[in-house]
């Protein structure tokens, strides 16, 4: 898992490529907890091909992380893989993740 | 399943293959979950999506045991045994830790709320994933064997 970080306008996106599982969602806690606040955070799984329960826990500790701050949080360019791990929890319905690249 | 598959952990004792499927031991490390990893994606039969599936499910179920079924210092062994057959693949893991049914309490998906909880995802997530699951406490062993329909995947997205 590479985790590639950009920063615009108050935004901070994450491009997360690779394989997220139990071992590699500890390096994302590790990362997570050294990212400063932001007005808004995405997470761009363009180049994810994996999501295992650890790495869900991940995202929805991000969401939490945001929405306890008043701050706004979502997941893009989602896979049909990945997206299927998602729709499974009932997360989908929950947090904004979208299949497609809107963050332009 | 077969009962060799119900006699599978009396019997192994090291990698093997042929035809009854194939049978990996491993340390119950969570680091040894590249190793069990490796040896799901060299199944053959199954396409990468089914895969993937099959991995998450078996990281959720070797994490858990890694985690729970050992209260000693130095880690138990993990038996994993799989089995694919026209139709279904067959993946039972066997510890000798505490007696525990994994497939008590699971969460309906349909009452997950992200804002209340963060547990119990990963079991919700496997047995979503599993069209049949079956769990015994048998000569010290707890046995649980998970199956999972290959007709489906082709035409569906279960």
């Amino acid at each position: 898992m590479t985790i590639t970080k950009t920063e615009e306008n108050g935004r901070i996106t994450l491009k997360i490529d690779g394989w997220l599982d139990v071992q590699t969602s500890q390096e994302l806690n590790a990362y997570m907890e050294k990212l400063p606040a932001s007005k808004e955070l995405v997470f761009d799984f363009t180049d994810l091909e994996y999501i295992s329960s650890a790495g869900v826990r991940e995202v929805i500790a991000a969401y939490r992380r945001q929405k306890n701050a008043d701050a706004d949080f979502r997941v893009i360019s989602v896979n049909a893989d990945v997206m299927d791990v998602f729709s499974m929890t009932g997360i989908d319905k929950k947090i904004n993740i979208s299949k497609n690249n809107t963050s332009a | 399943m077969t009962d060799e598959i119900r006699a599978y952990p009396a019997q192994a004792e090291e990698t093997e293959k042929d035809q009854s499927g194939r049978s990996l031991v491993l340390p119950a490390r969570i680091d040894e979950m590249t190793a069990l990893r490796k040896f799901l994606l060299e199944e053959e039969g199954m396409t990468e999506r089914e895969k993937k599936k099959i991995c998450l499910v078996a990281e959720e179920i070797f994490v858990n045991i890694c985690s729970y079924a050992y209260n000693s210092e130095a880690p138990g062994k993990v038996w994993i045994h799989t089995l694919i057959t026209d139709d279904e693949f067959c993946i039972t893991f066997a510890d000798k830790g505490l007696a525990y049914n994994p497939l008590a309490d699971i969460r309906d998906p349909e009452n997950y709320n992200p804002d209340e909880q963060i547990g119990g995802l990963g079991k919700m997530m496997s047995f979503t994933i599993m069209d049949r699951q079956y769990y015994e406490y048998r000569n010290g062993f707890n046995v649980l064997t998970l199956v999972k329909s290959l007709r489906r995947e082709q035409g569906g997205t279960k």
